[in-house]
């Protein structure tokens, strides 16, 4: 810090006397900082829930191994996927430096509790059994082998509870019979992946149950086609030689490509990113509220002094750099324990409603922003004030 | 066109001010003359709303000048800028009717934020300064008290020691004994005194006070917006 070093500026002098100001009326302080606390976790709760809400609406394209996606661009999101011709994705492999292709299918079924038989929509995605590997999901590699059979199916075991009990059966009877969309299939083991916008619970089945599932469509449309390059091999070249190759209506992306896209969607067709950021703002704006009610009153309460001090030969800059100063002392007084609570409501949260929360470097540094700008804000409305504050006051 | 004589601290020429305009306005200057050398002590005395206390803001520069001409320090105060107002301010130690001390602050570190004003001391002897200066009005002891916990008197020695202690060469005080009993105001004149004689600085002080009258060089009387003597 500047100040605190060398020749003393009158920044020093300001801010010292905005932390004597402050630190002298102990209550005050700690009421507005409350004020602060209040806005940080309030902006790091919506910032946090719009996060979540958005990584888990791309779970999926996240844990997925492939350097390059093909899709039909009518394609809107993981639940609204329209298949295009297989023969293009095997074309892929005539470029050089593709490594591997995979086709990928996904639709949405009913899934009917095996307890208490209530259908819940679950999201389906039918794979090569051989080419599983492309999901590196916990558990899943321990099971590829069972997904070789007919009439199988994995569950996610992150899948909502309404689901009904699946690990609990697979433990205490082994494998067991469920119904999805009117077929009986039988569980034979679990993964983890999570819950997504798409759906509440998730299950990977082989390519041919997939199509006993869903009967109208057929191997020959992929939905998703998954291409993996040897190592080091340029992707932006890859991409570039495909859409090339391949009819303008099938989008050739990179991951981030891909992953921006569903999040796009999400981001369009839902008020979630609105709602969130409404909430952010509606906690700033509490929060300068109650600043600015702090640092207008220390202003108001002073106005004499502060005259006596103009008629002393301090100038208007001086006390801006005090008010400013005690802003800034109020987002640090703020910042911290709403930090450190955040911590903890974040892994609460978490808990709570199975969406993973991360506090992240990013939030912080956001979060911290956005409220040293509210409190400026605050500092630069109470500062009119001070220019009331005129020296011939003294003589009132 | 008054002449750069550095003997004369103040000089005021022909001073004219008025409150407010058209109807409404009110001549309260109406070619005021007056003079302080250095190591004067100098009374200002009159009548309740003749203008005292106006004519000390203008010589403060707290105010602008409307007519005549004033001099402070050598420094012409016609159209003066903020910056030439502030440093004349800075040259000045006023002593206000009320101490305004910030009460946040100890009567020392009200002392030291004169000082901060000026870059030329070090945190060393802006602490020694203040606190010699906080001795001299006999309040060494009374350093690290706030202001609620100081009596009156005790508070407007304070203000007199934040007013002087980085020894201005001219000192303005504005019935600086009206809110202290006899003893003590006596005390705050015997030490505005003490400091003219001593540094050789020069004070202009409005009172009503007649105790006081007897440490004055000079007796100034204002009336009718003029200074006699
Ligand atoms: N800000 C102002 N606006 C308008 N009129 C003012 C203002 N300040 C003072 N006056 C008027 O100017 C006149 C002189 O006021 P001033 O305060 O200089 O008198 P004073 O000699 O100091 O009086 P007192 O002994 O009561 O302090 C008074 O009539 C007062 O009403
Ligand atoms: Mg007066």
């Amino acid at each position: 810090m500047i100040f605190l070093t060398g020749q003393k500026s009158s920044f020093y002098f300001a801010f010292r006397l905005a932390w004597r100001q402050l630190w002298h009326d102990k209550i005050r302080f700690v009421t507005a900082s409350f004020g602060v606390i209040f806005a940080c976790i309030l902006v790091f709760m919506q910032i946090g829930f719009k996060n979540a809400l958005f990584e888990s609406a791309t779970l999926l394209q996240r844990t997925m191994v492939g350097d390059l996606y093909l899709q039909d661009e009518q394609s809107e999101a993981l639940w609204r996927l329209v298949p295009f011709p297989r023969q293009h994705l095997y074309r892929a492999l005539s470029i050089e430096g593709v490594d591997d292709v995979t086709a990928l299918y996904a639709s949405q079924a009913a899934w009917k509790n095996p307890v208490t038989g209530v259908n819940r929509t679950a999201l389906i995605l039918g794979i090569d059994p051989t080419k599983v590997n492309i999901f590196p999901l916990v558990g899943l590699n321990d099971e590829k082998e069972k997904l070789q059979m007919r009439d199988v199916v994995l569950f996610d075991s992150f899948s909502r509870p309404e689901f009904g009990p699946v690990q609990k059966l697979l433990k205490d009877h082994g494998e067991f019979p469920v119904e999805v969309s009117g077929q009986r299939l039988d569980v034979v083991g679990t993964f983890k992946m999570g819950i997504t916008f798409s759906a509440d619970g998730n299950l990977i089945v082989n390519d041919r149950t997939f199509f006993k599932i869903f009967p109208m469509k057929s191997a020959m449309g992929v939905d998703v086609g998954v291409i993996t390059l040897k190592n080091g091999d340029d992707v932006s070249r890859v991409q570039v030689q495909l859409r090339h190759l391949l009819p303008k209506n099938i989008n050739v992306l990179t991951k981030e490509e891909y992953i921006a896209d569903e999040k796009a969607y999400w981001n369009d067709i839902t008020p979630i990113g609105y709602i969130f950021n409404f909430g952010v703002i509606m906690g700033l704006f509490v929060g300068l509220v109650i600043v600015y009610q702090v640092l207008f009153n220390d202003i108001t309460n002073h106005l004499h002094e502060y005259a006596t001090l103009k008629a002393m030969g301090y100038d208007n800059a001086y006390f801006v750099k005090v008010v400013l100063s005690a802003a800034s002392i109020l987002v640090f007084a703020g910042f911290v324990p709403g930090w450190v609570l955040c911590f903890g409501l974040y892994s609460l949260v978490e808990k709570s409603i199975f969406i993973e929360m991360n506090l992240t470097f990013e939030k912080s540094v956001l979060t911290f922003c956005l409220l040293l700008v509210m409190c400026f804000i605050s500092a630069v409305l109470a500062v009119r004030k001070l220019k009331a504050a005129s020296p011939v006051d003294v003589f009132q | 066109m008054i002449k750069n004589d550095p003997s004369y601290l103040i000089r005021a020429s022909n001073l004219i001010y008025d409150y407010g305009t058209g109807d409404l306005t009110q001549s309260v200057l109406k070619g005021a003359n007056l003079e302080v050398c250095s190591g004067e002590f100098v009374i200002l005395a009159g009548p309740s709303g003749s203008g005292k206390s106006t004519l000390l803001s203008l010589i403060g520069a707290l105010r602008k000048i409307q007519g005549g001409e004033l001099s402070i320090v050598g420094c012409d105060l016609r159209d003066a800028d903020d910056i030439v107002m502030r440093k004349i301010r800075r040259q000045v130690g006023y002593v206000f009717q009320q101490h305004n001390l910030l009460g946040f602050l100890t009567a020392l570190q009200n002392v030291e934020m004169t000082l901060e004003m000026f870059s030329d001391y070090s945190e060393r002897e802006r602490h020694d300064l203040a606190v010699q200066t906080l001795q001299s009005v006999g309040l060494r002891r009374q350093m690290d008290s706030y202001s609620s916990q100081l009596s009156v008197g005790q508070k407007q020695r304070v203000a007199i020691a934040r007013s002087l202690v980085h020894q201005p060469k001219v000192i303005l005080a504005d019935e600086p004994t009206a809110s202290l009993d006899s003893k003590t105001g006596l005390q705050v004149v015997e030490i505005l005194h003490g400091m003219v004689k001593n540094t050789g600085c020069g004070a202009l002080i409005v009172t009503h006070d007649h105790r006081i009258f007897e440490y004055a060089d000079r007796i100034l009387n204002i009336e009718d917006g003029v200074v006699t003597s």
